[in-house]
């Protein structure tokens, strides 16, 4: 019997690597038991990150082609996130009207959400490519990221509609073919247009929850990024475009400016400076006492909870379900998210005020950095 | 038919990308710029290998996964005959990246298809029965006025040195030069094996060029082994 059960033993001799991937949880305990991370870092240590940039913005380089208004590349451990900020133009009174999602039925979205025009924050449409060398529409992880960053975004406050308002300009053309521009103080546009901003983030080496990173990219783009003059050109003002409603109901005739930007004139994207904020992640996990294969010299110590910051590698990422997001500028909280707790294994309150704590140092420290 | 992407944030549906004035800039800085060549590798954790290479502004990526099992599974089917169990497929997947849209649009499809060529006849693919390799080609960064066979080449060349960063078993190392419309690429000088040679519109004196590229050829060849060793 004795023999029987060495042998087992002697066979369940893993390699820590190997029992990472086989047996996560108890890995991960082993590694608590040694007041360690399995990424070898402190319960409440961040990993360093820096945020730079890319140059590759259209007016930040001699190139002239490229169509990028703003971008950042953070860096943190192997991990590398790629933020580039794009463009569009959007008719305003036309923006709510045609939106897919007012056609939708009552009740699955409301109207005070789509009815962007009258809110006072604006927000920048975020798709998130994780590569892990698969092909395909976007993943789960991919779509809830990008769903959370325009989502946190909206309510951080950093970018406000009217900021997003362009001011027209009028390109004209005398008798002697010289170009002249009116400037906006004396030209009246009928219509008024607003810019509309995509975020392209690519992230590679993912290790663990990306959000942080994603958020930190978007905002250190965002702070980089210029928007450009527009100019009616008037030469393609007469072109006319019908546009029907779907049932046909009203034929409207709309007129549509022939708009272009300018290559070098821009100006920087007013942001709230103040509303600037970092984003953490912790993950809150019990340490076992009484682990079986694991001596401990009291024998006898509780169970206890302690708080993961910055979760990091497959072990932490599949291991941990209780997590706090907060986001936050330092003083005020922009956004906190918890989730996983339930009535057996519930966050404890001091947990997520450590968390905050924690969230708001980090943020002092991370911002300027951004 | 009414399509909406509903897994991605696209925006509203009738807002229209930026349009700039084109701008004509005839100044023709890609030939003068000396050829400096750049040299990354294993910069993606969770692959098999990396390599990113970056020549006068064009910015190549490639990422190596595999050998990976075969999907979904490899139980013997009529569809899947010894051909896939025998030898490992190798795939090239190639793209641009979403921060060099807007102006130049290069023919991926075609891209992909020339340099899978190349590694077909290079890989030992015998040795991965079962499995499958894909390479991820991304080019991150795109200047004005770079002809589609420099593209070709340096992807070619960066997925070698990321094939080698994987330790995927090749018969040698290939290298590819382009120039002026004629993109060849050499696996091994000792048996003069040629493994690519896109010619992109007729060209006179091919014969001769080919051997000028030949040259050239071992240039960047030393550079990588140089690269490789350290």
């Amino acid at each position: 019997m004795t023999s029987e059960t060495a042998t087992a033993a002697n066979s369940l001799k893993l390699m820590p690597d190997v029992l990472a991937r086989v047996a996560p949880d108890v890995s991960l305990q082993k590694h608590l038991h040694l007041g360690l991370r399995p990424c070898l870092r402190k319960f409440e240590e961040f990993r360093h990150v820096t945020v730079d940039k890319t140059g590759l913005g259209k007016y930040e380089t001699e190139d002239k082609n490229g169509n990028i208004l703003g971008s950042s590349v953070v860096k943190s451990g192997d991990t590398i996130v790629l933020c580039g900020i794009t463009g569009g133009i959007v008719e305003d009174e036309q923006e709510a009207i045609d939106d897919y999602r007012l056609k939708l039925e009552d009740g699955i979205i409301s109207n005070e959400e789509t009815a962007s025009s009258s809110r006072k924050n604006a927000t920048v449409y975020p798709v998130v490519q994780i590569e892990s060398g698969r092909t395909g529409p976007p993943s789960e992880e991919e779509m809830i990221l990008s769903q959370r960053l325009h989502d946190t975004l909206l309510s951080s406050g950093i970018l406000n509609t009217e900021d997003l308002k362009i001011s027209l300009s009028l390109k004209s053309r005398d008798e002697n073919g010289e170009v002249s521009i009116i400037g906006p103080d004396q030209f009246e546009a009928k219509k008024s247009y607003s810019f509309v901003l995509y975020a392209s983030i690519q992230v590679f080496s993912r290790s663990g929850p990306m959000f942080d990173l994603c958020w930190g990219s978007l905002v250190a783009a965002l702070r980089n990024t210029f928007l450009p003059q527009v100019y009616v050109d008037e030469d393609q003002l007469d072109i006319r475009m019908p546009v029907r409603s779907k049932g046909g109901e009203k034929a409207t005739i709309s007129e549509e400016y022939k708009l272009v930007c300018d290559n070098a004139k821009a100006t920087k994207l007013v942001i709230d400076e103040s509303m600037i904020s970092w984003s953490s992640t912790f993950g809150v996990v019990t340490v076992h006492s009484k682990d079986g294969d694991i001596d401990m010299d009291s024998g006898d110590v509780a169970n206890e909870d302690v708080l993961l910051a910055d979760l990091e590698g497959e072990v932490e990422d599949t291991t941990v379900d209780r997590r706090i997001h907060v986001v936050t500028n330092g003083q005020t909280l922009t956004s906190v998210t918890i989730t996983g707790g339930s009535e057996g294994v519930p966050i404890p309150r001091d947990m997520i005020r450590k968390a905050i704590e924690q969230a708001k140092r980090r943020s002092n420290d991370l911002v300027q950095k951004l | 038919m009414n399509i909406i992407d509903r897994r991605r944030l696209l925006g509203p549906p009738n807002a229209v990308p930026v349009k700039f004035v084109a701008e004509t800039q005839e100044k023709d800085q890609t030939t003068q710029a000396p050829k400096e060549l750049f040299m990354e590798r294993g910069l993606v954790a969770n692959s098999n290998g990396s390599a990113c290479l970056e020549s006068r502004g064009l910015v190549i990526q490639a990422i190596v996964y595999g050998p990976r099992p075969v999907q979904p599974n490899f139980t013997p089917s009529a569809t899947q005959g010894s051909e896939l169990m025998s030898r490992a497929t190798f795939n090239v997947e190639f793209e641009m990246s979403p921060l060099v849209s807007g102006f130049a649009t290069l023919d991926t499809q075609k891209l992909a298809v020339c340099v899978r060529d190349v590694f077909l006849a290079s890989l030992l693919l015998d040795s991965y029965p079962k499995s499958t390799i894909d390479v991820h080609v991304q080019c991150l960064s795109l200047p004005q006025g770079v002809p589609e066979d420099e593209v070709l080449a340096m992807a070619t060349n960066c997925i070698s040195v990321a094939l080698v960063d994987s330790g995927l078993e090749m018969r040698d190392v290939p290298v590819s030069v382009a120039n002026d419309g004629v993109v060849l690429t050499v696996l091994n000088y000792q048996n003069d094996e040629i493994v690519g040679l896109v010619v992109g519109r007729s060209v006179e004196g091919l014969a001769s060029r080919l051997e000028g590229l030949k040259e050239e050829s071992r240039g960047v060849r030393r550079e990588i082994d140089t690269f490789l060793m350290k």
